[in-house]
């Protein structure tokens, strides 16, 4: 694998974090949640959760943005503190230059409206006892006061465009299999013509046949509609697929941010690295071939983050700065961001830090793309 | 892991061989048939992967081999293992097969280990249920078996709690508990499903080598092709409660002869450039109620032929130790390129 970087063309974002061009449509800065752990009668605040822990990053306009990381890495958190679902502690989101966390009532209602979200399990966030078009048809009633007829209307348009028929209108969420219950939940979520869909894990509850459908459906809508999407997903195969970029998060922090293509072939930061080495391929022959690299014990509790990077405690790479210092990000060649010190305090040879000589490389997963 | 025959058996006598194996529950008004005629067998030492969406039967098969089904189950055709036949067997011998011989483990250890009991406590019933022996001898057992699956401080940590444990070391004590044993063959049933990717293949890496160490067959319940790739000899694919493939994987990987596998690896994001629409099987599965006439899968087949509406296909041996259930297998060549 040449230096594709340059050649790719991948240009450079102004501080790394975000799309190129001009203002990002969501600009999330220093977004912290803190959890209060309380304990015994009194509810005493016994100890803190840093949930979401200062994290950076942008969403251009109609872009798909990956945001990848393990179960309680904070990437759920981190969706639901951008709608304002949990208030955030700390930070800023910008929505097309409004501070979304300035708003209050009339306003952030209005603010909502281009800001969606699709949940993981389509069988918990339907109303079982609503149909179709009640669900799909609610958000009309709520911000227009629209007739039910101008909204069955709405509905059935709606449904079209998520590929489900007219016919569909007055049955109930039990009638539908599980990828139609998602393709609703996104029609749903399309209703008020959002700017930004934030979509948590919507094909990991379904069947792998439908998986495709799904994803075919959201890459769909972002280009005919022109819709972004925050896809957050532990699958870094279809976060790969689907987004121009990706965003990868452990314990609360984002450890790497950059193009999708050069995360998924040529990850920066160790934790990429392994988490793509773990991700079984479909494919018997690189199965056996390849060195998988396992990563010691699990991930350490939020209640209690290691002190300094906070993978160092499982990194094969790690040195006596990274238990003392927490990394910053800082930019790569390929205009994404790294927070890890074998960027800015590694071995160096001929003066460029070894690992941005290729020596931080996952096994070539499949044949990049772009090359 | 490459299939070892079996020690000392010329010819390769499978270890459990299922033919016709079919459930079928009472519904409201049907009686409704979940599992029809499934026929897989695989050798000591072998890892048979059985890969299907859900409800295509996968995991009530594995149940209704050792017996876990509800009463209200039917269970028809045949199941020998070891040379023991394990269809309606009686509930006191195949308590002795099931955890002896035979072992399972399940997608969630939280929910099959009992929450008031230590670790070590549940281990060391485990061992002496089958085997006897003084509850001293089965607690060391107990601390063995931790050590083999890689739980440091075995010694303290037989005294605590399943919620002491982490997702991934409640699966590694699941593990211990289902070989405590010595099995010759380890069923588990999506057994990294809940887990992390990071955490999946620590817990695949360590089912893998203790298969070399301990030389037990393994049947994968799964839908995740990739862990099959992984781990597995061979594959065996159920679609609405039929297996409608059997191959070994390096021939199912590059050349599967079911339209329904071509449609699965196919729709993998790893069979397209990045960024263009992902291939897709049309349709959904049909649940057992609203099964099609003819081949189950033929209205979501882009290959079905009038015959295929018709004619109900049977699995049939293609002669190269590969089995299909597609009238149309020998003419269609099914390359997956990737």
């Amino acid at each position: 694998m040449s230096d594709a970087t340059e050649v790719t063309g991948v240009t450079d974002g102004t501080d790394g974090t975000g799309p190129s061009g001009a203002t990002p449509l969501l600009r999330v800065r220093g977004l912290r949640k803190i959890f209060p752990v309380r304990k015994g009668v009194l509810r005493r605040t016994v100890a803190h959760v840093r949930a979401v822990d200062g994290v950076d990053f942008d969403v251009g306009t109609g872009e798909i943005l990956g945001l990848v990381g393990e179960s309680g890495s904070g990437k759920s958190t981190t969706g639901r503190l951008i709608l304002r679902l949990i208030e955030p502690t700390e930070g800023s989101v910008e929505l097309d230059g409004k501070d979304v966390r300035a708003l209050g009532g009339e306003q952030l209602r209005k603010a909502r409206r281009d800001m969606q979200m699709v949940f993981q399990d389509p069988y918990s966030s339907l109303d079982p006892l609503a149909t179709v078009a009640d669900v799909v048809g609610e958000p009309f009633q709520v911000h227009f006061k629209m007739s039910r007829k101008e909204r069955d209307k709405k509905v059935v348009e709606l449904l079209e465009q998520v590929g489900l028929g007219s016919h569909h209108l007055r049955r109930f969420p039990a009638a539908f299999s599980g990828g139609q219950r998602q393709r609703i939940a996104v029609a749903r979520a399309l209703a008020l013509e959002p700017k930004l869909i934030i979509a948590d894990e919507p094909v990991s509850a379904l069947d792998m046949s439908t998986q495709s459908q799904v994803v075919n459906l959201l890459l769909d809508l972002q280009q005919r509609l022109g819709v972004a999407f925050l896809f957050i997903a532990h699958d870094l195969s279809i976060v790969h697929h689907a987004s121009s970029r990706i965003a990868v998060m452990y314990l609360g922090a984002l450890v790497e941010v950059g193009d999708a293509e050069e995360i998924y072939t040529r990850p920066r930061h160790p934790y990429t690295e392994a988490l793509l080495s773990a991700i079984p391929v479909p494919d018997p022959q690189v199965e056996r071939d390849r060195e998988r690299i396992v990563l010691r014990g699990d991930p350490p509790s939020p209640l209690n983050p290691p002190s300094g990077c906070r993978y160092h405690t499982r990194c094969n790479y790690a040195m006596d700065i990274c238990s003392v210092e927490d990394p910053q990000p800082t930019p790569t060649t390929s205009g994404g961001t790294v927070a890890c010190h074998l960027h800015t305090s590694g071995p160096t040879l001929n003066g460029r830090p070894l690992s941005e000589l290729g020596s931080v490389q996952t096994i070539p997963v499949r044949p990049s793309t772009t090359s | 892991m490459a299939s070892a025959a079996a020690p000392g058996s010329g010819v390769a006598r499978p270890l459990l061989e299922v033919t016709d194996l079919s459930v079928a529950f009472k519904g409201h008004k049907e009686i409704v048939t979940v599992v029809d005629h499934a026929s897989f067998s695989l050798r000591a030492g072998e890892t048979l992967g059985i890969v299907g969406e859900s409800g295509s039967g996968k995991t009530v098969s594995s149940l209704a081999l050792l017996g876990l089904l509800p009463a209200s189950a039917r269970v028809t055709g045949s199941a020998t293992f070891d040379g023991r036949q394990l269809v309606n067997m009686p509930a006191r011998k195949l308590r002795n097969v099931r955890g002896n011989d035979i072992s399972i483990i399940f997608q969630e250890p939280m929910t099959s280990l009992d929450p008031s009991f230590t670790v070590g406590n549940q281990l060391a019933e485990a061992y002496r249920n089958h085997r006897g022996g003084s509850k001293r001898a089965a607690t060391a057992r107990a601390a063995e078996m931790l050590r083999l699956v890689g739980i440091p401080e075995p010694q303290r940590r037989l005294g605590e709690y399943p919620h002491n444990f982490s997702g991934g070391m409640r699966q590694r004590v699941m593990i211990a508990m289902s070989l405590i044993c010595s099995p010759k063959l380890l069923i588990a049933d999506e057994p990294t499903t809940a887990l992390d990717v990071t955490i999946q293949s620590q817990i695949l890496e360590l089912l893998k080598s203790l298969q070399a160490e301990l030389g037990m067959a393994m049947i994968f319940v799964t839908h995740d092709l990739g862990v099959v790739a992984s781990v597995c000899d061979q594959v065996s694919v159920m679609y609405a409660g039929q297996v409608i493939e059997q191959s070994p994987i390096d021939d199912f990987f590059t050349r599967p002869l079911h339209p329904y596998s071509a449609g699965l690896l196919d729709s993998m994001p790893q069979s397209v450039a990045k960024g263009e629409r992902l291939r897709m099987i049309a349709g959904t599965v049909p649940p057992p109620s609203r099964i099609p006439v003819g081949c189950r899968f033929n209205p979501r087949c882009q290959y079905a032929v009038e015959a295929c509406v018709v004619t109900a296909p049977d699995l049939e041996a293609t002669g190269d130790g590969r089995e299909v259930r597609c009238i149309r297998h020998a003419e269609l060549s099914l390359e997956i390129s990737r």
